[in-house]
């Protein structure tokens, strides 16, 4: 109990002060969380916005994928993307492995499904009457679609943040794909998972802090917008 | 003929939602669609819409055969617009939503401007053009959807139960607008509402839809089963006041009986063997616009019965509201649906 009262209490003191490697950490965890949720809402989002607006065959079965994709661990998608970007790997000519690149290609791919899934409930959770509504006010189909988006924007907003809070904590892809590089491609959960080895906490401990403060602005964040769409 | 509908049927699975062989509607007319719920009224007007399209038959529109294809259906929306009967606005301020079908027409701004002015004025709402949408009632919500249609100047306006779920106040302005569109525009109504006494006062013609088919002009007495043998080992209904409605054999226990009132009688004497004859009270007296006709609805029991007035009935002003009356039918005349 000690040891966890004086490693928060100095963890605390580190906090404040923003030391230094502390600071770079987090940066580099915001960074590639900040990219990968960028480009997995570039995709994820006109996917599930085509998947709920849209009606075709087998979209029962899209959804179902989807959903099973949530549940992916984070080593499977870092051992696939290794096996591609590593040096015997198909892309192993762009060098990727060991790069904060490397770790948005696979955070993207995992939080896919996420974006993508969260934003096909938004878009079903919009009532119907709503496309009837822009279409005969005279909207053709892509201003109809464009109502649907507008309505659903609070949803959508909240499988973004959904998004960014899986990568920003995950430990797997960044480990294994990013390779723990101290100033490089160290991540608030990677060096947590280093300093826990090394027997020393107070980084581990500050680290945590900084990441259940994100956690909690983004869980705030996402009940505001999960509130909006109630409403 | 602005809309020419022949042999059209609506079918979900196995049922069958519309089936007419013939309906037209005459440009800058007024018509009335009456029926029970479920009886295909937002079906026919989804397809007038053209939002639905039928599973057979032809639709003319002006003329034309209507192409079930995307680009030409929303060509025609744009003259030919729904109110439906519980509306929607989009989330974000009134003006907005009047903006929409406009912005989508090319209008400039300053048209635009000056039409959603106007329009929110038709409906008595003037004061909410900054309101936020989402948070208008039930009656407001419907006046301001009716605006953001009026804005548009619709050739055909088709409402959706527009009264139904309103105060009087709200249903008073949404009745008044839709006139005004009327007067303004030569807008052709068409117009699904329970509200008969209303349809009566503005319609051209009123069409009575019971189970996906047109029937009759909507002014004959309609009684639903379920239907029993009576004591005497006739059909029929025993009523609130222990009288009984006799009818001949249903087809079966959910068939509706058309009652053909023949006549009214001050003291219910009758001189024809095949006579029934009833007691009940006039509840209500309208006039039919078109024809001048008067209409007198007589309860019986709990039912409603409708019966067209004589023009001697009339003149010495024996029948009002609260008197007590008799009604006449024969059983050779009821019809099953």
């Amino acid at each position: 109990m000690e040891l966890l009262i004086d490693s928060f209490i100095s963890a605390i003191a580190l906090v404040i002060s923003l030391d230094r490697e502390m600071v770079d950490i987090v940066a580099v965890s915001l960074r590639v969380s900040c990219y990968s949720t960028f480009f997995a809402s570039l995709l994820g989002i006109p996917i599930g916005f085509l998947v709920a607006f849209e009606s075709f065959q087998g979209k029962r079965f899209v959804i179902t994928c989807l959903n099973t994709l949530l549940a992916v661990p984070t080593v499977v998608i870092g051992l696939f993307v290794y096996a591609f970007i590593s040096r015997r790997g198909v892309l192993g000519f762009f060098d990727l492995l060991y790069t904060q690149k490397a770790i948005i290609i696979g955070q993207t791919l995992l939080i896919i499904p996420v974006v993508a899934a969260f934003t096909i409930a938004a878009i079903s959770r919009i009532d119907r009457r709503y496309r009837k509504t822009a279409m005969t006010l005279g909207a053709n189909r892509l201003q109809t679609a464009f109502v649907i988006f507008r309505e659903a924007r609070y949803g959508i907003v909240a499988a973004v943040i959904a998004a960014y809070g899986r990568v920003i904590s995950e430990v797997g892809i960044s480990m294994m794909l990013g390779g723990n590089i101290r100033g490089f491609t160290r991540t608030m959960t990677t060096a947590m998972a280093l300093e826990y080895d090394k027997g020393a906490f107070t980084l581990a401990v500050a680290l945590g802090i900084v990441l259940l403060g994100l956690s909690f602005g983004m869980n705030l964040l996402f009940h505001l917008f999960q509130g909006r769409v109630r409403s | 003929m602005i809309f020419n509908i022949s042999d059209l049927t609506k079918t979900y699975g196995d049922r069958t939602i519309l089936d007419i062989p013939a309906l037209s509607f005459k440009k800058g007319a007024i018509y009335g669609l009456q029926g029970p719920n479920g009886a295909g009224k937002t079906t026919l007007l989804n397809i007038l819409a053209f939002l639905e399209h039928p599973n057979s038959g032809s639709v003319l529109y002006k003329s034309k055969p209507v192409q079930y294809v995307e680009p030409y259906l929303q060509r025609l929306r744009k003259e030919v617009i729904l109110v439906d009967q519980l509306p929607l606005l989009f989330t974000t301020t009134v003006f907005k939503n009047l903006e929409f079908g406009l912005k989508i027409r090319g209008l400039e701004k300053e048209e635009r401007k000056r039409r959603i002015v106007k329009g929110l004025d038709m409906v008595g709402m003037g004061d909410f053009i900054h309101a936020p949408a989402h948070q208008l009632s039930g009656g407001e919500t419907q006046r301001v959807a009716l605006a953001a249609r009026l804005v548009l100047k619709p050739e055909i306006l088709l409402l959706d139960e527009p009264t139904a779920n309103v105060d009087a106040a709200s249903a008073q302005q949404i009745k008044e607008a839709a006139l005004m569109a009327r007067r303004e525009w030569n807008t052709t109504l068409i117009v699904a509402s329970h509200d008969w006494q209303w349809l009566y006062e503005i319609c051209d013609e009123i069409l009575h839809l019971f189970k996906g088919r047109i029937f009759g002009t909507g002014r004959e007495t309609i009684i639903f089963g379920p239907w029993q043998k009576l004591e005497t080992n006739k059909w029929g209904k025993s009523l609130s006041d222990k009288q009984q409605l006799r009818t001949p054999a249903p087809p079966n226990q959910e068939a509706a009986a058309v009652i053909d009132v023949l006549s009214v009688s001050e003291n219910g004497a009758t001189n024809a063997e095949e006579d029934i004859v009833l007691s009940g009270m006039v509840s209500r007296l309208s006039l039919e616009r078109k024809t001048g006709q008067l209409f007198a609805t007589i309860l019986v029991g709990d039912l409603p019965f409708t019966v067209g007035l004589t023009l001697q009935q009339k003149q010495a002003q024996s029948i009002f509201p609260g008197k007590e009356i008799f009604i006449h039918y024969s059983l050779d005349r009821i019809k099953w649906i």
